[in-house]
């Protein structure tokens, strides 16, 4: 395969797919997205319908109307429960009706896993272009965790449909009830949902979205698709996201419930002891919840969100997401800053270590 | 120590050695079964205390190249809705689709606690018997949302099958566990489709033993006794990776190392713990298709360099080393499930059962009673799914009844 | 009252009160680690800021779990604090991975975390109040201790890391013999114990060089157990007096088994009782015995502080040979394979060289019988042992005399000389008066002894023929008349007994 860059304004065709997969779990390392169907899907999509048009949000009008589309749930619920293939697109008509507007644009609400590919597939079912922008540059846990929100959007109106042809809309007043509201229709829903939110322009994205975070996935994902040598990856990722090692170890301890639970969010804390190899033999003690959260060696915080940790099996050379992890397992433990707008003051009191319950400094700030 | 015999039966030439402890006594090649085994037998000294099979060339070979011998599957979805598009009515791997001939979707489900998201459509069920049973085929795969939590739809709808069509040979997906409805229809597709040729298999094999019993390999390089492969063909897919890399371990007398396997134009590497290889539920070598059963985890070599472990280097012959590994090879178990903690405690309690359970699968099996023990346990929170929600494996491993 | 320097206390010495008594140490690299404060950190910021020195407790915030009590360990490193106090919840594996790994004292206490701070914070602020508190406690299981071991027990947990050690007569007798070693530029505490008004054995404790500033709580403590030792030593006394009237027993019923041999044929025969075993006792065999008695017989037993003392130089030296109190003194023996001719007479030398010391300085003699078979030959063997050790009397403290070297002359042993020499007062009352007495009896003993004849006297006796044929001439004129057949017995008798009762006056 060559590496073709992905510059401000393209398409996407079918056999990009497989790389955007790839980047999508590179920035979302907890969950192995259901690989074959979701991916078969949109692939099949692409092929009959054409290409999909990614546009920067600079590049197109300001009044355009954009919707954020996002896998909202667990990735295992996904997986065995697979769309039946109209839930994005009747996701996005329905919040259509209720604000009365078209919309002439999707964009993802988070670049990462496999809702870096609903929105593709659903652009390419409603016949619009995919905005080169999300919310988060990665996954977060709660959906007010945006840019947008930081800028002064509203997620809602939204409206999530799940596979059982149910339809659930939700506006508040307040972004933070939007979530815990969500949070119960999706479990009833069986544990996922398409999800149509955040409605605006592409004129407020400009301001308020992260962008190129789209084509970003599609670039990193052919650098992880080309190479399953783990040392000259974490040196291509170096160059291309800023992505260190910050040790390789082996797993020797996975703990649950290590922390106190805060129901309000989903996943319960739980840790992964690595015995460093080589270098100073340190302990490193990650800290779980849907993400790696934070990263501590020989007690001291070497890495903590928003910062993406992600760990590398150096056997197979690929991401190792959180779900698949055994004691025994030899693991790189890498870390990528994330955004700018997440180390701001209000970024870091939304998604830092003292979001879930590390009161540290960040690494970052000293 | 005694003579123990692994033969490993491909569509071509098949192997077979006899090996006691660390030594290979005999080496025999053949292409007629019976003879092969007839002759290892022979040339040991003493008669052999266990004989261990590996069908997964053969198997193999009849999905990728003889599928159009295999019996055409009849595939049933049990889930809350219809696919409305045709790339997700039916499976995205041509290796699985092709052995499909009829697909059919009847409303119903759970999700991945077992809780109901729609009541079994009785209606749509009686249909759809009645249209199968009008058809010729007669090997059918059922798999519905939720089953490895609450299998109560997937049973409904076989017995439903079953009384319609006594003749029926009905694999139903929670019987293998697992995650992912792709990989468990693929597991179960092909496990319907191979339940006639694994049978014809069998019968020549035992045929050609005369009397003396074996076992047949696994997936994850442990066996089972030839009854249980017959209604579980799928579990014998796959088994010469995991085979390979305990053989070469076995000969250099490791339990724990990272075999490179050097024999073949691109040499490769997997991981071996407490003497069997690592698994586990993946895209299997060859067919190209994830199954829920797992299978040795083989990557190009060009990683072979890193590592803490000792590293087996082993050129030998591939076949041997298969044999060699399924001699030497042990009863074993595996469950993956999901389940739902809230203390400690509970985890301890899940922990527990999920360990009792698998050694009872893996005494079912053939190991001795008493002897199947727990070489790995693993529990892990899945992301972005209600707190508390864990993801249990447990491997158990046995020795052969005397 | 001079004031005393305010030693600050160590982890060692926390540990051994409440509340950190019950509290577990799972990694605890140096415990005499000075605590210079308390810290309660219910944040991660106040443990930032913990002196050096100080012991944390973590609580709150700084106490929710794996990352947390990790993340504390790493500031406690950071700040050189002494330990980090844990509870139970938030304890984990691989914390305690981490604490070795880092050196740091890690200690988990079920208590609740506020309270627990409180009370340490008042010890670690008024020490001498901490170590009275402790004194007392100490003093407390010291008064439960019923042994000797147990006392000396109780004071090195109790004063860990610092070893003490119990010596008599500079020999260690319990206790950590590291006590009584000198160690360079540390301090030995030495307590001294009176029984009865003499000094009976001392305590030794050596202080680390570093922790020289408790040298004066040891001391306090070691005098403690002073009271709890003697006690113990007057149990161990009446404990061995039953072990001695036991063993006194049990012999006696083994020579009434000799006595009395009901059917048996040949007296070897006599089965050996299985009791002989408990009591350590080996008669399989050959028997070889050694009779230990005080130089001048007494009326009756010797005092039981004289047995004390035997059986405890008879231990040192020769643990497994028995010692048993019989009449005037004490029976041992040497027990050898019955398969092997060799009589081990060396064996029996080196045991005796090495108690000759202590039997000299006692006034005690040894005899040794010869070696017999089983039960009879034992008690053959010890009626040996006991002549010869009469004869060895003659031969002062200290001397040991081997039957086979004795023979006949044991009887003389036997003779009341000391009466006879008292008759000769009466009828030789002419030869008593005599200046020179002595050297008459001699001479008419060494002729008597010599069968009269005069030649092999004067040789014996090393004077010339004419001086020995003229005491022989004076000596009858005062009444030693020794020609007459039937009186020729009784005066050589007499000669004899009054020679060996003048012997020691003329040494």
């Amino acid at each position: 395969m060559t590496t073709r860059y992905i510059g401000a304004a393209t398409t996407i065709r079918a056999d990009d797919v497989p790389a955007l997969y790839e980047g999508g779990k590179f920035y979302s390392p907890a969950v192995a997205p259901e690989r074959t169907t979701l991916l078969s899907w949109t692939e099949s999509l692409l092929e009959r319908n054409g290409p999909v048009t990614l546009v920067r949000p600079d590049a197109v009008a300001p009044e355009t109307r954009c919707v954020a589309i996002c896998v909202i749930g667990s990735g295992a619920a996904l997986a065995d429960l697979p769309p039946s293939g109209d839930e994005f697109a009747l996701a996005v008509r329905e919040l259509e009706r209720l604000t009365r507007h078209r919309f002439d644009a999707v964009y993802p609400l988070a670049a990462a896993t496999v809702s870096g590919i609903a929105p593709l597939a659903a652009a390419s079912q409603l016949d619009v272009p995919l905005i080169d922008a999300d919310g988060m540059g990665r996954t977060f846990a709660l959906i007010h965790h945006t840019a947008m929100h930081l800028g002064g959007l509203s997620p809602t109106p939204l409206v999530i449909r799940g596979v059982t042809g149910e339809n659930v809309a939700i506006t508040v007043p307040g972004p933070a009830r939007a979530d815990t509201l969500l949070r119960s229709n999706v479990d009833v829903l069986g544990g996922w949902a398409a999800l149509a939110a955040y409605p605006t322009t592409a004129g407020d994205l400009r301001r308020a979205a992260l962008t190129g975070t789209v084509s970003r996935l599609i670039n990193v994902g052919r650098l992880l698709l080309e190479s399953s040598d783990p040392d000259v990856l974490v040196a291509r990722l170096a160059a291309v996201t800023g992505c260190r090692r910050i040790g390789r170890g082996r797993i020797v301890e996975l703990e649950h419930l290590s922390r106190p639970t805060d129901f309000t969010i989903p996943t319960h804390p739980s840790s992964v002891v690595i015995d460093e190899i080589g270098g100073q033999g340190r302990q490193l003690r990650l800290e779980l919840r849907s993400e790696v959260v934070a990263v501590f060696a020989d007690g001291a915080l070497a890495a903590a969100a928003p910062d993406l940790i992600c760990l590398v099996d150096v056997l197979h050379g690929e991401v190792s997401t959180l779900d698949s992890l055994e004691p025994g397992d030899l693991v790189d433990v890498l870390v990528m800053p994330a955004d700018a707008v997440w180390y701001s003051a209000e970024g870091l009191a939304m998604v830092g270590p003292a979001s879930h319950g590390i009161p540290l400094e960040h690494p970052r700030h000293r | 120590m005694a003579v123990r015999i692994g033969v490993s039966l491909g569509p071509g030439r098949s192997r077979a050695a006899a090996v006691r402890d660390r030594a290979v006594l005999a080496i025999a090649t053949g292409t007629d079964p019976a003879k092969l085994l007839a002759e290892i037998v022979r040339a040991g000294p003493e008669p052999p205390r266990g004989i261990v099979l590996d069908l997964s060339g053969l198997l193999a070979d009849r999905v990728l190249n003889r599928h159009d011998e295999l019996a055409p599957v009849v595939t049933i979805r049990v889930v809350p809705r219809a696919a409305s598009d045709p790339a997700l009515a039916r499976h995205p791997d041509d290796v699985i689709e092709r052995l499909v001939a009829h697909r059919h979707t009847v409303p119903g489900g759970h999700d991945l606690f077992g809780n109901e998201l729609r009541p079994l459509d009785r209606a749509t069920l009686r249909l759809v018997c009645k249209e199968i049973e009008q058809g010729p085929a007669r090997d059918i795969a059922i798999v519905a949302a939720g089953s490895p939590a609450q299998p109560r739809h997937e049973r409904e709808v076989a017995d439903a099958l079953q009384s319609a069509m006594p003749d029926a040979r009905i694999s139903a997906a929670h019987e293998f566990g697992g995650h992912g409805l792709a990989a468990r229809e693929a597991t179960v597709v092909l496990n319907a489709a191979l339940a006639g040729a694994a049978g014809r298999i069998l019968d020549a094999c035992e045929r050609g033993a005369r009397g003396i019993p074996f076992q047949v390999s696994r997936g994850d390089g442990g066996w089972v006794s030839p009854a249980r492969l017959r209604t579980l063909p799928v579990l014998g897919i796959g088994a010469a990776g995991a085979l390979r890399l305990q053989g070469a371990a076995h000969l250099a007398g490791a339990g724990d190392c990272r075999v490179l396997l050097d024999s073949g134009p691109h040499p490769m590497v997997g991981d071996v713990r407490h003497g069997l290889a690592v698994v586990r539920p993946q895209a299997v070598a060859g067919l190209g298709t994830v199954l829920v059963t797992p299978t040795a985890t083989l990557t190009r070599a060009d990683t072979s360099r890193v590592g803490d472990v000792a590293l087996v280097k082993a050129d030998d012959d591939a076949g041997e080393l298969t044999c060699v590994g399924a001699a030497a090879s042990r009863p074993t178990a595996w469950l993956d499930e999901i389940a739902f903690i809230e203390s400690t405690a509970e985890l301890e309690r899940v922990r527990r059962d999920a360990q009792a359970r698998a050694t009872a699968i893996a005494t079912a099996n053939g190991a001795t009673p008493g002897s199947a023990a727990v070489v790995e346990v693993s529990t892990v929170a899945v992301p972005y799914s209600p707190s508390g929600t864990v993801r249990v494996r447990v491997r158990v491993a046995g020795e052969a009844e005397a | 009252m001079s004031k005393q320097p305010l030693a600050p206390l160590d982890l060692a010495e926390l540990l051994r009160v409440e509340p950190l008594s019950r509290a577990s140490a799972v990694h605890l690299p140096d415990p005499a680690r000075h605590v210079h404060e308390v810290v309660l950190a219910e944040t991660f910021d106040r443990l930032h800021h913990a002196a050096p020195h100080s012991l944390v407790v973590l609580h709150h915030e700084a106490a929710t779990g794996g990352w947390a009590l990790a993340a504390a360990l790493h500031a406690g490193w950071e700040r050189n604090v002494s330990a980090i106090v844990v509870p139970r919840p938030a304890m984990s594996s691989s914390s305690a991975v981490l604490a070795e790994r880092l050196g740091i004292a890690l200690l988990v206490i079920e208590d609740e975390p506020v309270d627990v701070a409180l009370t340490l914070a008042g010890q670690v602020s008024a020490p001498q109040a901490a170590r009275a508190l402790r004194v007392a406690l100490c003093a407390e299981r010291l008064a439960e201790q019923s042994s000797i071991r147990g006392v000396l027990g109780v004071l090195n947990s109790e004063l860990a890391p610092v070893p003490v050690a119990l010596t008599v007569g500079g020999t260690v007798t319990a206790g950590r013999a590291a006590g009584a070693a000198e160690k360079p530029g540390g301090t030995t505490v030495c307590v001294e114990i009176n029984a009865a008004g003499r000094p009976w054995a001392e305590l030794v404790a050596a202080v680390p060089a570093k922790n020289t500033a408790a040298a004066g709580h040891v001391e306090s403590v070691l005098r403690l157990a002073r009271l709890p030792l003697l006690a113990a030593w007057a149990q161990t006394r009446v404990h061995s007096s039953a072990q001695a009237a036991r063993e006194q027993a049990a012999f006696g019923l083994l020579r009434r088994l000799v006595a009395e041999p009901a059917a048996a044929a040949e007296p070897a025969d006599v089965e050996v009782p299985p009791w002989t075993g408990e009591l350590g006792w080996r008669v399989e065999g050959r028997n070889r015995a050694v009779w230990i008695s005080p130089l001048t017989a007494t009326d009756g037993a010797p005092a039981e502080e004289l047995t004390q003392l035997v059986r405890a130089a008879w231990q040192r030296h020769r643990p497994d040979w028995p010692l048993v109190a019989d009449s005037d003194g004490w029976i041992s023996w040497q027990n050898l394979p019955d398969s092997t001719e060799n009589n081990d007479e060396a064996g029996m030398r080196r045991a005796l060289g090495a108690v000759t010391h202590a039997a000299e300085s006692h006034a005690l003699v040894l005899g040794v019988g010869d070696a017999h078979r089983g039960v009879p030959g034992l008690m053959r063997s010890v009626t040996e042992a006991r002549l010869a050790a009469h004869v060895a009397r003659d031969g002062g403290p200290g001397s040991v005399q081997w039957f086979d070297q004795v023979g006949a002359r044991a009887a003389l042993a036997w003779l009341p000389r000391g009466q006879i020499a008292e008759v000769a007062d009466l009828c030789l009352a002419g030869l008593m008066a005599a200046r020179d007495r002595e050297a008459l009896v001699d001479t008419v003993l060494a002729v008597l002894d010599c069968g009269g004849s005069l030649s092999q006297a004067s040789a014996r006796l090393g004077v010339h023929r004419n001086t020995v044929l003229s005491r022989v001439a004076r000596a009858k004129e005062l009444g030693l008349v020794f020609d007459d057949p039937a009186r020729r017995l009784a005066l050589h008798v007499l000669c004899y007994s009054l020679a060996s009762v003048w012997l020691p006056g003329r040494s």
